[in-house]
């Protein structure tokens, strides 16, 4: 079972997280072992602004158990701001990383809350991350390698091909309130409890906040054909779609063996984590 | 279960959503309010399944059997909901992550709020105002209408509704004036200093320890090495006391009897055109002890029919006689008591 690990920076008004994975099912015992000196890793090459303010694990499946750590405020960065009008250090200024997993598999993170001195180009236009960003990757990529993280990524078809099936009828389950009882449009059973599963061509008009993707919660046969339950709060009677489809989603993980530097970028940042926004009238809340 | 001011998770805004919190009824849903943790709260001991899913709705998982309900959020401030504990925690680490099961005993609440006792006991909540202190530990200022609160090493400041109305403390530990009307509190090394519904009032303290003026109407109070002032019912004398049976009865049913005997006719007297006393003094003596009042009710009535109780002399031997007016059972704070009320028939 896999655990999602959600890195969470603040920088004055703006907040973002990066995003890994690690081979666990226990979130508490993976975010309260990360130690001091793994914890700096992950900041001290970004501007001194930058603070690394939370550590958040959450269990990939059923049931989703989550822990999140508040750390102590001394996880900063220790780039000094650049000086001089021409380098404001806004903090959506980010370097693009490359990560590679010992299988191969790609993905890409931004990496923000620079000082904007650590980002230049050379003579020929070509970017050129200073020494302390390089040097503060690799450290960042040691411990990253070091604790086994990965980066997760989809199952691509064997055979070059995804296998789509139609969906007949969409009914309440009889078995569960708050499930959805979807009839396929094939006789074998292709899924199993616990599959991930992608729709598509969904009527929203008639099924509104009906997910992209969600579970398998229980296999079935109907007649002739094979049937899923998915966690869908049906509140209306059966419903027949004209087009929709499903199909088979395999998560898999990789674990993370290189990062590599490639550019830098402009990237939207949320506001600050933890930091909540606005105000509205205060409401005593009924038991 | 209650995460008792516990961070639970980290959000970027706050709001209001359903939760699936049983585990064998999955269709009852409850409401929750995400709100800010105080400063330095505590993280929970385990890792739950009801922390937010805003972390993980993108991530297009299904709909879980435990905890929040998808579709269901409306966003809120983030402020304290209610009466907030600082402490404890209610629930197991099973019904945490699995859910609690409409077998599981649920706790007393703390009085006049929704804080179950397995929290500590809630402290007031802060909202808004102006604040500007070195190392505090709170203030809380509400509807201030030019108020102003300035400290030092303060660990709380508490006005509400103050108009017009200072409090500048040094090293302070609690000053608190509500409703005030042009009061002012001075605080040097106090303890506290507690200000209801003054119209006026003054308090300024030195090395008071408290002092409190409830009610008060231009009243002033002035403390320098004072320990305790109080213009309230709150501090009783000990002694003993004798008890006849009926009223006016020859000879004692029970003699020194331990109790402790506190002056109310401000709270026993009736209110204005009537102005009965329906009790002067109150005492209190152990729960178990043998004391009886003559009240009566008639069915389908709501009121008392009035009869002499027994009848008490403080001290023990003296003359001074109270007849018991109502007899109930009390907890002052520091375990049951039997509480007697009683009106002074003779000096």
């Amino acid at each position: 079972m896999a655990v999602k690990i959600n890195l969470f920076y603040n920088q004055a008004a703006a907040g973002w997280s990066e995003t890994y994975y690690a081979s666990t099912n226990d979130p508490y015992t993976l975010v309260n072992s990360l130690t001091d000196r793994q914890l700096q890793a992950f900041v001290w090459f970004r501007s001194s602004l930058t603070q690394f303010y939370a550590v958040r694990a959450s269990v990939v499946g059923s049931p989703r158990v989550s822990y999140s750590r508040l750390l102590p405020s001394k996880f900063y960065g220790s780039n000094a701001l650049s000086v001089g009008t021409d380098t404001p250090d806004v903090v959506s200024t980010d370097a693009v990383c490359k990560l590679t997993g010992v299988a191969r598999q790609v993905r890409r993170v931004f990496i923000r809350g620079l000082p904007d001195d650590a980002i230049k180009r050379d003579a020929y236009g070509a970017f050129v991350p200073s020494s302390s960003l390089t040097k503060g990757l690799d450290s960042m990529l040691s411990q990253i390698a070091g604790l086994g993280w990965q980066i997760q990524y989809y199952q691509k078809p064997a055979g070059g091909g995804i296998t789509k099936y139609g969906l007949l009828l969409i009914s309440p389950s009889t078995d569960h309130g708050n499930w959805t009882t979807l009839k396929l449009n094939n006789a074998a059973q292709p899924f199993v409890e616990g599959d991930n599963v992608v729709f598509q061509k969904v009527p929203t008009k008639y099924l509104p906040r009906f997910p992209r993707q969600a579970v398998v919660k229980a296999t079935g046969v109907s007649g002739s054909f094979a049937t899923i339950s998915i966690a869908y709060p049906m509140l209306t009677t059966s419903f027949a779609p004209a087009n929709m489809q499903v199909f088979k989603r395999t998560l898999l993980y990789d674990p993370i063996a290189q990062l590599d530097f490639e550019r830098f970028s402009e990237h939207k940042t949320g506001r600050p984590i933890g930091l909540l926004r606005g105000r509205s009238p205060a409401v005593q809340l009924s038991r | 279960m209650n995460p008792c001011g516990r961070v639970v998770d980290i959000l970027r805004s706050a709001y209001q959503v359903s939760i699936r919190a049983f585990s064998d009824d999955p269709e009852k849903v409850t409401q929750i309010r995400w709100y800010r943790a105080r400063p330095k709260a505590q993280m929970m001991p385990w890792a739950s399944s009801f922390g937010s899913r805003v972390w993980e709705e993108r991530d297009g998982e299904g709909q879980e059997a435990i905890g929040e309900v998808y579709g269901t959020s409306q966003w809120r401030g983030g402020q304290i909901p209610s009466a907030m504990p600082t402490g404890g925690l209610c629930g197991s680490e099973r019904q945490w992550q699995q859910g609690a099961t409409a077998a599981d005993p649920i706790p007393a609440t703390w009085p006049g709020t929704n804080i179950p006792v397995c929290c500590s006991k809630p402290e007031r909540q802060d909202l808004g105002g102006i604040a500007l202190g070195g190392e505090v530990a709170s203030i809380i200022i509400e509807k201030p209408e030019g108020g102003i609160a300035l400290g030092g090493e303060v660990a709380s400041i508490i006005i509400e509704k103050p108009e017009g109305g200072i409090a500048l403390g040094g090293e302070v530990a609690s000053i608190i004036i509500e409703k005030a009307e042009g009061g002012i509190a001075l605080g040097g090394e106090v303890a506290s200093i507690i200000i209801e519904k003054a119209e006026g009032g003054v308090a300024l303290g030195g090395l008071d320890w408290n002092s409190f003026d409830n009610d008060a109407t231009k009243g002033i109070a002035l403390g320098g090495d004072a320990v305790v002032h109080v213009r309230k019912h709150d501090v009783g004398i000990p002694g003993t006391y004798d008890l006849y049976r009926p009223f006016g009865a020859a000879t004692p049913t029970y003699t020194g009897v331990d109790c402790t005997l506190f002056e109310d006719v401000p709270t026993g007297r009736g209110q204005s055109p009537i102005n009965t006393v329906v009790w002067t003094h109150y005492l209190e003596t152990d729960a178990d002890t043998d004391i009886l009042d003559g009240c009566t009710r008639t069915d389908a009535v709501n009121t008392l029919n009035y009869a002499d109780g027994d009848e008490i002399r403080i001290p023990s031997s003296g003359t001074t006689r109270y007849v018991v007016v109502f007899v109930s059972q009390a907890d002052p704070g520091d375990g049951q008591v039997t509480r007697a009320y009683l009106m002074r028939h003779s000096a």
